[in-house]
């Protein structure tokens, strides 16, 4: 696993659209929501492993939910971003911020 | 209402991803997660089997990325840390190590890809075979699955009983029942929920008023036919208790089929007025799309009090079904039935003396003659499966032989014996996948073909498609294979001692075991395959036999189109022996027309009508040889022999004299003749039918009624001109095509009335294949899989031969070195190979012998132990064995003993 300290891209689309669903996130509006709002597919596979990933990071928690019949009886896992998950994601957007100074006008000209 | 049946997604898909994801919270969540999704999929149309398929697919698609994840995510996390989520204590050693075996198993499945890509030629060869033989066994299976096995789309089918009477003492088995009867059972039974009557014909009615008149099938059913079923009309509703009691007004409820066609989907059709058999009807409701019981029916009536067919007890018109009540199993409500059967019986013994009833699934009366047949098809078929796995086992044999170096380094860097079986038995999972999913894709393009050229008389044919339960089956089924033949080669590959394995000389002397087995897998291969080769004889002798069946008449340049006169506008005898008289001159003259004759129930037909007749000085003693004596009523115009080319023995045609006021005229068949009178001449003789004398002018040659393969039945025939029947089938011959006289034959008949529906125009050429498509089709199959089986069985003797001339290379050099003769090494190897041949062979007959009594029940006039097939069939083999033999034969002659003792 990388040790940067820094999120992986999916890692943080992910914390973005759990942040986004405002206490309404789980894995399949997840799923929507960055298919939506970005139009990029990912994988259920993809999904929860990032998921236990960002958890086991202590990025996120999660609550379950009621198990309801259309779910099988099986219970609903709620997603909730950790202040240390916020602060990551706050990490990342000023690296990216940074990074991105000056280039403007360059990438525009492409 | 129709019931929404609980959205469950496939159980093996949910059972398979449960297994993979780690206990506890995360399986729960994204199980629970993949179940909403694929609820919100089927609420689309949660009646549509296209959205249950796609939502199906669906689920299992999520399959490979979720559990190929988890797997190796179990690994790598692991061996980091035990994690937190699964807490500590006793079980996390064994859960831990079980995180080691999947890693190894990602490992194991990267490694095998590895190695097909380093042997393409293996792997593909493996896969196609495979492939062959999952596909067709998975053809077979969606056959069976889509005609038989699928429930009927109605309401808790299983609870659906048909209730057919049976006289025990007359012998009679299957019998429908009359509507007194039914209504008796109706108000009595209450083991069964509801008990619903449907006429057993289905009576063509014309439909005037707009655009051409149209004849349209209908039947007749009882008020609560559609709640018993548990299907609900589309639009508007069923029949009400009223209509069926008094019947006051006429009501009619349409099919989908024929709301479309006429209506073109018009939602305000229902409570319009209808036109038919010139009377005005009120449409009140319209059946759903998948609602096609009987089937091709187009209007449904419901039945009533006055109505012609439910007059008196004696008339037996109605099928009954019937829904068990809450708890109540058939051996119950049967009893019941009987008992109120035996009531009826004792209040009406003139009628219902000895009548009983039967009750069996309607699930198994609809589908259990198909069930069979496909059964032992799909029988035959696994025998292809069998033999591709034995081919597969042998390449997988001759692979390991030549991994026995690699093999042998794994042992000496530590690898368990086990370990390496399992890697071996990983590749040959993945083989078996890989064969399983391009023999998907053969049995789909397998469906495609079977839509179209499939026997039309195969119920449900054109439902056939790929469901849950289907891939299913064929994902199990590859994994089964692949054990049947991945086992052993691991297993053997692996068995050797380090000391062996890297000794020189140790390939050859462990190899020698390996070909003792690949020998008795091409004996397993020329066994299975001859028993294959015996069925497909077998039926191609029964086909060809069925083919050369006499019919009775000349088929060709004949002509069949059914016209009716509408019952409004002809009603005496008169006028409608002048109606029919009128259309056969019309068409007599047309130009191409040879001649013309009409008949109402035309030859090659699945039943027909039956009188009881007897001879006038020989009555029957009792009523119940009064049953026994009967025959097919036919009625004809003139000319109809002539017409059809079947051959008046002994005295005359009818003429146009016979009419309705003449002397009443009979022509008997030849079996009747010889039934009724064997010792002296039928002519002038006088027989008894409707309790009137028919005297018999003449003696015809017998006509295969009901098709080819079936007994000639007792057929006597009487003129059309002294019954008067509204509806006749034309049978006109031509001098050029037949079909191309089709439009000028409709012209010619509405010259005479434009209110003449006619239709049906068929070939009678046609008519007879059709009559054969399901033997045909058996033969075509059975012979497909034959061919394929004798490839594999050949490929499978050449690749043995191939490697034992390779393995023997040394010695047949130092042979040819010493000056044997090429013919003495072509012998060597021929006999080597033909020895092989034989021995399966002989097993092959003995299972043919034992195993054809499974075919006999499709054959038709060949014996199942039939000798010219079996010698045939197994000179054939002998001749596809030495052409196996050949080349690998040759080769040995080519060996340089130069080259051989120099590489010493």
């Amino acid at each position: 696993m990388k040790r940067t300290g820094y999120l992986g891209e999916l890692e943080q689309m992910i914390l973005l659209a759990v942040l986004q669903l405002n206490g309404e996130a789980f894995g399949t509006n997840v799923l929507q929501e960055l298919s939506e709002r970005v139009g990029r597919t990912v994988s259920r596979g993809a999904l929860y492993v990032t998921l236990d990933r960002l958890e086991e990071k202590g990025m996120l928690t999660s609550q379950l939910g009621d198990p309801t019949p259309r779910r099988g009886g099986k219970p609903k896992r709620y997603l909730t971003v950790t202040p240390a998950g916020l602060a990551a994601v706050r990490r990342s957007r000023t690296a990216w911020l940074q990074l991105w100074e000056g280039l403007d006008s360059i990438l525009e000209q492409q | 209402m129709r019931p929404v049946r609980k959205a469950v997604p496939p159980r093996a898909a949910q059972a398979l991803l449960a297994a993979c994801l780690p206990r506890g919270m995360v399986r729960d969540t994204v199980l629970g997660d993949l179940h909403e999704a694929y609820c919100s999929l089927m609420e689309r149309d949660p009646t549509s089997r296209a959205v249950r398929l796609r939502a199906g697919l669906w689920y299992w698609s999520q399959l490979p990325p979720l559990c190929l994840r988890y797997l190796t995510r179990r690994g790598a996390h692991r061996r980091q840390k035990p994690g937190p989520v699964h807490s500590s204590g006793p079980a996390t050693g064994g859960r831990a190590s079980r995180g080691f075996i999947m890693k190894d198993s990602w490992n194991d499945i990267r490694f095998a890809s590895r190695s097909f890509r380093r042997s393409p030629g293996f792997t593909l060869a493996s896969v196609l075979v495979l492939a062959i033989g999952i596909g067709a066994v998975t053809l077979m299976f969606s056959l069976l699955n889509s005609v038989v096995l699928r429930p009927l789309p109605l309401e808790d089918p299983e609870e659906l009983v048909w209730i057919s009477s049976m006289n025990e003492e007359r012998g009679v088995m299957s019998n429908s029942t009359s509507a007194l009867d039914y209504w008796d059972f109706r108000e009595q039974a209450d083991a069964l929920k509801s008990v619903a009557a449907m006429l057993v014909f289905t009576p063509q009615a014309i439909i005037t008023g707009r655009d051409e008149p149209e004849r349209v099938p209908s039947t007749t059913v009882s008020y609560n036919f559609f709640s018993t079923l548990g299907v609900a009309p589309q639009l508007g509703r069923s029949f009400l208790l009223e209509e069926e009691r008094t019947g006051e007004q006429n009501v009619v409820v349409i099919s989908h089929g024929f709301w479309q066609r006429r209506f073109g989907n018009d939602q305000t059709a229902v409570g319009t007025s209808i036109t038919i058999n010139g009377e005005p009807y009120q449409i009140v409701g319209v059946m759903p799309q998948d609602f096609n019981f009987p089937s091709a029916v187009g209007l449904l009536f419901p039945m009533q009090a006055r109505d012609p067919f439910t007059q008196s007890r004696g008339n037996n018109n109605f099928n009954l079904i019937g829904r068990l009540a809450e708890g109540m199993t058939i051996e119950q409500a049967q009893g019941q039935m009987q008992m109120i059967a035996q009531r009826i019986a004792e209040a009406y013994p003139e009628t219902n003396q000895g009548w009983s009833v039967r009750l069996q699934s309607l699930h198994e009366r609809l589908f259990a003659g198909a069930r069979t047949v496909l059964f032992i098809m799909l029988g035959l078929v696994s025998l292809v499966l069998l033999i591709a796995c034995a081919n597969v086992a042998s390449l997988a044999l001759a692979r390991a032989a030549t991994r026995i170096p690699e093999i042998a380094v794994r042992f000496s860097l530590g690898a368990v014996r086990g370990r390496v079986v399992r890697l071996l038995l990983t590749e040959s999972v993945l083989v078996a996948l890989l064969g399983g999913g391009v023999g998907v894709i053969l049995a789909l393009l397998g469906m495609d073909a079977l839509k179209s050229f499939g026997p039309g008389t195969l119920p449900r044919l054109q439902e056939l498609g790929l469901d849950a339960r289907v891939l299913g089956f064929a994902f199990i089924l590859s994994l089964a294979t692949s054990i049947l033949f991945g086992v052993v080669p691991a297993l053997r590959g692996t068995s050797l001692s380090l000391a062996d394995a890297l000794r020189v000389g140790g390939m050859r002397g462990s190899s020698q075991g390996k070909s003792g087995f690949r020998s008795t897998l091409v004996v397993t291969q020329v066994a299975l395959s001859l028993m294959l080769m015996i069925a497909s004889g077998l039926l191609v002798r029964s086909y060809l036999r069925l083919q050369g069946v006499d019919p009775g008449f000349q088929a060709q340049r004949l002509l069949q189109a059914d016209a009716q006169l509408p019952s409004w506008k002809y009603r005496s005898n008169e006028e409608i022996e002048q109606a029919w008289s009128l259309i056969h001159q019309q068409v007599a003259a047309l130009p191409g027309v040879v001649s013309v004759g009409s008949i109402d129930q035309q030859p090659i037909r699945s039943g027909g009508t039956w009188n009881t007749v007897y001879p006038a000085d020989r009555p029957p003693a009792s009523t119940a040889d009064r049953n026994q004596s009967a025959g097919d009523r036919r009625m004809i115009s003139e000319g109809y022999f002539a017409t059809m080319g079947i051959p008046i023995l002994a005295g005359r045609d009818f003429s146009a004299l016979d009419g309705p006021n003449s002397t009443l005229v009979m022509i008997i068949g030849q079996t009747m003749a010889n039934r009724f009178f064997p010792d002296e001449d039928p002519l002038g003789k006088q027989m008894v039918l409707w309790d009137a004398n028919w005297d018999v002018v003449g003696v015809v040659g017998d006509v295969r009624e009901f098709g080819l393969a079936a007994d000639v039945p007792n057929v006597f025939y009487i003129p059309a001109r002294q019954v008067g029947p509204q509806r006749l089938q034309l049978m006109v011959r031509t001098a050029g095509n037949p079909t191309e006289i089709a439009p000028a034959l409709r012209e010619a008949v509405w010259e005479v009335d434009r209110e003449i529906p006619i239709s049906g125009f068929q070939n009678m050429e046609t008519r007879i294949a059709n009559s054969l498509s399901q033997p045909r089709f058996r033969m075509i199959l059975v012979a497909l899989f034959a061919a394929v089986a004798v490839v594999l069985a050949s490929t499978g003797l050449y690749g043995v031969l191939a490697y034992f001339v390779r393995q023997r290379t040394r010695e047949l050099g130092i042979r040819v070195a010493m000056g044997a003769a090429p013919p003495s090494i072509i012998g060597l190897v021929l006999r080597k190979g033909m020895s092989l041949v034989a021995i399966g062979i002989v097993l092959g007959l003995t299972g043919g012998f034992a195993g054809t009594r499974i075919v006999s029940s499709l054959l038709f006039g060949v014996s199942a132990r039939d000798a010219v097939t079996f010698a045939s069939v197994s000179l054939c083999l002998v001749a596809v064995g030495l052409i196996a033999c050949v080349v690998p034969a040759l080769r040995a002659v080519r060996v340089d003993p130069q080259e051989v003792l120099r590489a010493e």
